[in-house]
């Protein structure tokens, strides 16, 4: 059973006393896990099982290629592979090792060279091996693979890397990429389900069988007439399933039916299926009658070939791909109908799809997989094709011509970029969010679903209950996303793949019976038993086996991320099942083990672990604490907090507010708000200015943010200092009045002292980069840096005042001021086309301006120079502009709990309201920001704020465990203030007492990156588009305000027709067209002849002249170009 | 029947009551102790060199915030000096230079490496950091301090506390100023009165003509 | 960057007592006590000690790393 209790409401209030009183706090457990993997330790140990294990197994998949040329076929062998370190090849040929620093800098990839062991062998005899460069792979930050991962702070800094990075993306070309983990269902599982549709109910069964990079869904389906087929991936039609069964082996009706079940009542259910197969009556019929659907009007050989390969390759992949595994096949085959039929007989329940247990979470490895798999096999093919061709020439030196290593390169390197995983998978990679470090560790800890968006999809979207402490129940997008994009929680640990054949020999030693070896007394009531969707045999009691292969893992025997979860169906008749997951990617949560109403994890221990004597590997080692999937969790009973437990429970949670995730779990208070407000502020705290990185110096991000003075909020939570961000602040603590002043700070605005301003809160810095490479063209030709010179015919020149600034060598100056348009980088290129000059220019060769300048709505001053040089060996510039942004009307601001607003007024410190202290606030928000949002939390956070500045030490806000208010309201008064958090205030303008004392207090506020400088837009005139003549739009481009729509209905519904002609016609794209009045055509005005034209009926003609839009004009020259003549009828007007 | 009785006195704190003043009064001075007493503020950095982690603009937002002692009598608000001068005059502005240099360890530099041309005008305190420079790193700049209002910027604040508070009895207010250093706090007080008188004069004048 | 020249909300002088504090503070003083030592009452200016960080600390490795470095390669070139 589960205890799932959300995030809003009184009923943990209380719990959070009962924490207090009991001091039993296992808090360090958390922590030496959270510091000790780190955030991305899923990443990594996807990516780090890729290289060690995926890597090769793809490449044994593949084993050899066969050559078959004329005269002597050979084979070329694959065996070891090994990856190198990354590193860079120059343009001149030469290599060199590189770390994350040089290719964010330049631009590079970092990767690693594959190398592989090929050997050529003729007629079995080894001519000859060496090892061959098959292509790069990129390589994930501090990874194994990674320069990084073994490096010290102290090296780590030497290298210019922050020593706080948690890892886990990838750098393609300069750019940070993340594999963000995906959701899937869990592979090689019996899900049973079943679908209505229109009045008829489908009763299914769905396997998704995988191996690495390869992935075959399996569907049976027992339909209305109770016959049941089964769908493969290489089969265009639906197979009966005796057919299949009598294909993989099984000859006799006895066989197939005892394969499924010994059990009367659900072979019953097998008697059409039956019927349905009576033409395939041995083995080889079954398969001419696959093979005449799989491969149609074939030669017999060539049909009973094809059928067998469907049976090896696309029937259930993982259980093996040789004939020898078509029995294991069968067996598994029988098992998923037995479970088919449990449920159409109401013996079992369906399988729930959104229950975590049956789903896993792929990350870089897997994804990475995926792509190798073509990617090597489409090198394979290349290779083959390339040396059949050559012909009889063999040898090393011939196979390793035959290689392109940019096969590989390229496909990986493009579908990390792009996130284009190829079959209509989009989105797969995304920019590493660098805005703040919360918002980058909060984007390593991200789940996609690969559920459609635009569908309802209400059930995959809703908080499971199996999500407690594995997903944050908090921290999800609003809108189209909602639900589909997760965060981990804090206490997630994702499993890695465990060796099943050691878990399989201990389950044989624990009494399990081969399907073959059981008897019938077994098969017919006993438990059935499953290792990685492997069905391993039968065993008399589950329950007790669970039980006994739960004590050998915490014995140290299994591996710790080994599962085992024990079903057994609530309804009479259903089969008793053993899973025993060994797969990566599940979810799983640490709980601490209790013995008779008693942790066993004691206090002690948990001081030790605190002092640094232990750390949470050992207490798994120890058997105190154990990592607990979602479908073993089904078998538990977990007590919340320590108070709560009793003789029954199985764990205890280790600590409760570890269920929230990255950016929910810094908020104060939490279950004081409504629990939407909890969600909102976990989306904006992404959005927050801080300090990102101590790299900023020299990082060359393309846009970057840095608060001038951040403070570590004073009302902290655990995971304030968990997640560094005492060092990594994102916002500054603001004395805050609740208070309207002269509506200025209605509809959420906020008003803002303007000394405070001045001294510098909320002051921050924007960067961005420029960058321009130098690329060298075909025929020699490249592009120089220079200032350019209007003598030197360039085309393109701005005109000489926007080059003031660059000097000789084509750059800007350190410090200069630079504003819009401005050029910073001079550059010159060639012209685009050759021939162009040649037949038309008078005056020779000319060159293009291909400057960078300045964007033109931004300004600032030249921060940093950096100079360097691509793979390609181009010179290249990179330049940071940085602009101070003071907050100014219309900045956006937000406290931690949801509550955002934008600046409304900037006011004088002398007309601010002050206390009898002489205390004004730097913020005053509107009292109505809290009735209907319920956000209680930010009152307390201001109460907590005033006592710890009273105190001197941050104050624990943590969700559930955090400083009670009876606490802080007795520092409040011991320090001779007001428990309630209300001051008398006076009016700083008449200097007159408020009839009411006003709430104040200290509240970290966020300064958010939507700025007014970044968006502040007018235009008088401007820009038009080159195609419709109508003035361009966004700000970018100098574009125009929309008159749209509504705005038009507004001025027709008013009247005001000599307005709407302006904004519509006179003002946006006017023309003037000449119309053929006889034919309604549009003429034209010759000007040589003098005289107006019009094709269809010349000097018959009379024209007029008409103003029309341009739009209008291109509609109707679009028409024509459809064969359709528009016609004009034109009259003179009145 | 006014009275102003000094409740405490010294040049950081100043508290006095106010008895027989209208409200607006009171409150008008507590305003003007605020916005419209001037001190002495850096206004204008010239950086010759700056090879430290922080920024220009940093640095000199810094150097305006460093509280300068001021000698109201000495100077002159730029707008009202004879010299009509806009580099200024030695009536209107004083230069400060700050050149460090950090060899071979981390190096703070403090307001007390701020040299003045006028030794009277310094900061009021030797210790508060400026930058913190890493080894090979260089700062060397020329400030430019004049005389400034709180209401153009809060660095020419002379005030932190400038309250005005209710007490029992009608028509009388508790007054408290606390300055920041540049000015002592009588002298804030008596140039705000100073300073209404002088802006009643004024609008007297302007009335009868 | 480090600490604040001046309390965002008063405008106090804060900068000149922030080394003590934390050096005090460090020793194992109560904060409480020492900011009350320093003079500071109001929670305006008793909440820029207590949150002020130089984060110009985590920035200085890299630049006394680059100092090194560079010093090598200048006596290298020697």
């Amino acid at each position: 059973m589960l205890l799932l209790s959300l995030c809003s409401g009184g009923g943990l209030v209380k719990m959070q006393r009962a924490q207090t009183q009991t001091q039993y706090d296992a808090w360090p457990v958390l922590q030496d896990i959270l510091t000790r993997e780190g955030v991305a330790r899923q990443h990594l140990n996807s990516y780090n099982e890729f290289i060690q294990r995926g890597l090769q197994s793809i490449i044994d998949e593949i084993g050899s290629i066969d050559i078959e040329t004329v005269g002597t076929p050979y084979k070329v062998k694959f065996s070891k592979v090994k990856l190198k370190l990354p590193r860079v090849v120059e343009i001149d040929g030469s290599v060199s090792n590189i770390l994350p620093l040089e290719a964010r800098l330049r631009n590079l990839t970092y990767a690693s060279p594959i190398f592989v062991d090929m050997t050529v062998e003729e007629d079995g005899i080894v001519r000859e091996s060496q090892e061959q460069h098959i292509g790069d792979l990129p390589v994930m930050v501090k990874s194994d693979r990674c320069m990084l991962a073994t490096m010290n702070p102290q090296q780590l800094v030497e290298v210019g890397e922050d020593p706080k990075d948690p890892g886990g993306y990838f750098i393609i070309n300069g750019s940070e990429r993340v594999i963000v983990g995906l959701e899937d269902l869990s592979p090689n599982k019996i899900l049973v389900d079943y679908e209505k549709v229109g009045g008829v109910t489908n009763y299914k069964a769905k396997v998704y069988s995988s191996i690495v990079g390869y992935r075959a869904k399996l569907d049976i389906t027992l339909k209305q007439d109770e016959s049941i087929v089964v769908k493969l991936p290489s089969s265009p039609v639906d197979l009966p399933l005796v057919v299949v069964l009598r294909a993989l082996g099984l000859e006799t009706d006895k066989e197939i039916a005892q394969a499924v079940s010994l059990r009367p009542e659900i072979q019953d259910k097998l008697e059409v299926s039956f019927e349905k197969a009576s033409e395939a009556k041995t083995t080889k019929d079954a398969l001419m009658y696959i093979g005449n659907r799989v491969a149609h009007g074939m030669l017999d050989e060539f049909r009973l070939r094809r059928a067998e390969s469907v049976l090896d390759w696309g029937l259930l992949p993982h259980l093996g791909k040789t004939k020898d595994d078509r029995y294991d096949k069968a067996i598994f085959l029988g098992e998923a109908v037995n479970k088919l039929i449990e449920l159409r007989l109401g013996q079992i329940e369906s399988d729930d799809k959104d229950h975590y247990g049956n789903k896993v979470i792929k990350f870089a490895g897997q994804m990475i997989a995926d792509l190798f798999r073509t990617a090597f096999r489409n090198l394979a093919r290349d290779m083959k094709y390339q040396l059949e061709r050559t012909g009889q020439r063999r040898g090393l030196n011939v196979v390793g011509a035959a290689i392109r290593p940019g096969i590989i390169t390229d496909k990986l390197n493009n579908a990390i970029a792009t996130g284009n995983w190829g079959r209509g998978k989009v989105g797969v990679t995304q920019l590493l969010d660098r805005t703040n470090y919360l918002s980058t560790l909060s984007h390593l800890r991200r789940i996609q679903s690969p559920l459609s968006r635009s569908q309802p999809n209400f059930e995959a979207r809703d908080l499971h209950a199996t999500h407690f402490g594995r997903i944050c129940p908090s921290e999800t997008p609003e809108g189209s996303n909602c639900g589909l994009v997760k965060n981990l929680a804090l206490s997630a640990l994702i499993s890695v793949s465990v060796p099943s054949a050691q878990v399989v020999a201990k389950l044989y030693d624990l009494g399990v019976k081969p399907f073959k070896e059981a008897d019938e007394r077994m098969k017919l009531d006993g438990c059935r038993v499953f290792v990685e969707g492997r069905f391993v045999g039968f065993v008399k009691d589950g329950d007790a086996l669970a039980r006994s292969f739960r004590k050998l893992r915490r014995e140290g025997q299994i591996h710790p991320h080994a599962g085992v979860a024990f079903f057994d169906s609530p309804f009479e008749g259903g089969t008793k099942r053993v899973y025993i997951a060994t797969n990566s990617g599940r979810v799983l949560r640490p709980l601490i083990i209790c013995d008779s109403g008693r942790p066993t994890l004691a206090p002690d221990i948990i001081k030790r672990v605190e002092a640094g004597q232990l750390n949470w590997r050992d207490l798994v080692q120890m058997g105190v604490i154990e990592l607990i999937d979602a479908n073993e969790e089904e078998n538990s009973l977990i007590a919340i907090d320590f108070k709560h437990l009793n003789e029954k429970n199985t764990h205890l949670e280790m600590y409760p507010s570890a269920i929230l995730g990255i950016a929910a779990s810094i908020i104060p208070y939490p279950e004081h708000n409504q629990s939407p407000r909890n969600t909102y502020e976990s989306a904006m705290a992404k959005q927050s200015l801080g300090f990102p990185t101590p790299t900023y110096p020299f990082s060359t991000y393309v846009r970057e943010h840095l608060l001038v003075y951040p403070q570590p909020p004073m009302v902290k939570t655990r995971s304030t200092s968990l997640l560094s961000l005492d060092e990594r602040p994102t916002g500054q603590n603001a004395v805050v009045a609740v208070l309207s002043f002269e509506g200025y700070n209605i509809e959420d605005a906020i008003i803002f002292n303007k000394s405070a301003i001045d001294r510098g809160l909320a002051r921050s810095i924007f960067y961005r980069l420029y960058e321009a490479e130098a690329k060298q063209y075909l025929g020699g030709m490249k592009d120089t840096f220079e200032v350019p010179r209007p003598e030197a015919n360039i085309r393109g020149y701005r005109g000489e005042k926007y080059y003031r600034l660059i000097e000789s060598d084509g750059v800007v100056m350190h410090e200069a001021q630079v504003g819009g348009g401005d050029v910073i980088i001079g550059r010159t290129s060639p012209p685009r086309f050759m021939e162009e000059y040649k037949e038309f220019e008078v005056k020779g060769p000319y060159r293009r301006d291909t400057s960078v300048g300045v964007r033109a709505s931004e300004n600032g001053v030249v921060d940093a120079v950096f100079l360097t040089e691509n793979d390609e060996g181009g010179k290249m510039y990179k330049v940071r502009v940085r602009d101070m942004r003071v907050p100014e009307i219309g900045d956006k601001f937000a406290s931690r709990h949801g509550q955002k607003g934008v600046i409304g007024l900037v006011v004088n410190q002398e007309d601010m309201p002050y206390t009898e202290d002489g205390i004004v606030p730097d913020v005053i928000i509107n009292p109505h920001a809290f009735p209907s949002r319920m956000t209680a939390g930010q009152f307390l956070e201001s109460l907590a704020g005033k006592v710890s500045a009273i105190r001197g030490k941050p104050v624990d806000g943590t969700a559930f465990t955090g400083e009670g208010s009876e606490s802080l309201e007795q520092s409040l008064k011991e320090a001779g203030y007001s428990p309630t958090g209300r001051e008398v205030m006076y009016d700083g303008r008449t200097g007159r007492k408020f009839a009411a004392d006003i709430y104040i207090g200290v509240v970290f506020y966020q300064k958010l990156h939507h700025m007014v400088a970044d968006k502040i837009h007018a235009r008088a005139r401007g820009q038009v588009q080159m195609l419709t003549k109508q003035p361009t739009e966004g700000r970018a481009r100098g574009g125009g305000l929309r008159f749209g729509e509504m705005e038009r209905d507004c001025l027709i519904a008013y009247g005001a027709s000599m307005v709407l002609k302006d904004r519509l016609l006179d003002e946006a794209d006017k023309t003037e067209v000449h119309v053929c009045e006889k034919c309604g055509l549009i003429a034209y005005y010759d000007a040589k002849q003098r005289k107006y034209v019009c094709r269809v009926d010349g000097d018959n003609a009379r024209i007029s002249t008409i103003v029309i839009a341009y739009a209008f004009k291109l509609l109707l020259q679009e028409m024509m170009s459809l064969n359709i003549a528009p016609r004009l009828t034109v009259k003179d007007k009145v | 029947m006014v009275s102003i009785d000094v409740i405490e006195s010294s040049p950081s704190r100043l508290r006095v009551r106010l008895g027989g003043v209208d409200r607006a009064y009171a409150n008008a001075i507590r305003r003007i102790a605020i916005s419209e007493v001037p001190t002495m503020a850096i206004d204008d950095v010239v950086i010759l060199e700056n090879s430290s982690v922080m920024f220009d603009e940093l640095v000199s937002h810094r150097l305006g915030l460093i509280p300068l002692k001021t000698d109201l009598d000495r100077y002159n608000l730029p707008e009202d000096c004879d010299c009509k001068n806009a580099l200024g005059c030695p009536k209107c502005r004083v230069l400060l230079v700050l050149d460090a240099e950090a060899t071979d360890r981390i190096l703070t530099v403090s307001s007390g490496d701020l040299i003045s041309e006028d030794p009277e005008s310094k900061p009021v305190s030797d210790i508060i950091p400026i930058v913190k420079l890493a080894p090979g790193q260089k700062i060397k700049l020329e400030a430019y301090a004049r005389l400034g209002k709180g209401s153009e910027h809060a660095k020419w604040q002379p005030t932190s506390v400038s309250t005005l508070i209710e007490t029992a009895k009608p028509d009388e207010f508790e007054l408290c100023i606390e300055s920041v250093g540049s000015l002592s706090a009588p002298e804030i007080f008596a140039r705000a009165i100073q300073r209404i008188q002088q802006s009643l004069t004024e609008i007297a004048a302007q009335i009868k003509a | 960057m480090i600490v604040p020249v001046r309390c965002f909300t008063c405008g106090n002088l804060v900068a000149d007592k922030y080394t003590e504090f934390q050096q005090r503070v460090k020793a194992g003083e109560d904060p409480k006590l020492v900011l009350d030592s320093l003079g500071l009452k109001r929670y305006c200016c008793r909440r820029i000690m207590i949150t002020s960080m130089d984060i110009v600390d985590q920035l200085m490795p890299y630049n006394e790393a680059l100092y090194r470095r560079h010093s090598e390669f200048t006596t290298e070139r020697i």
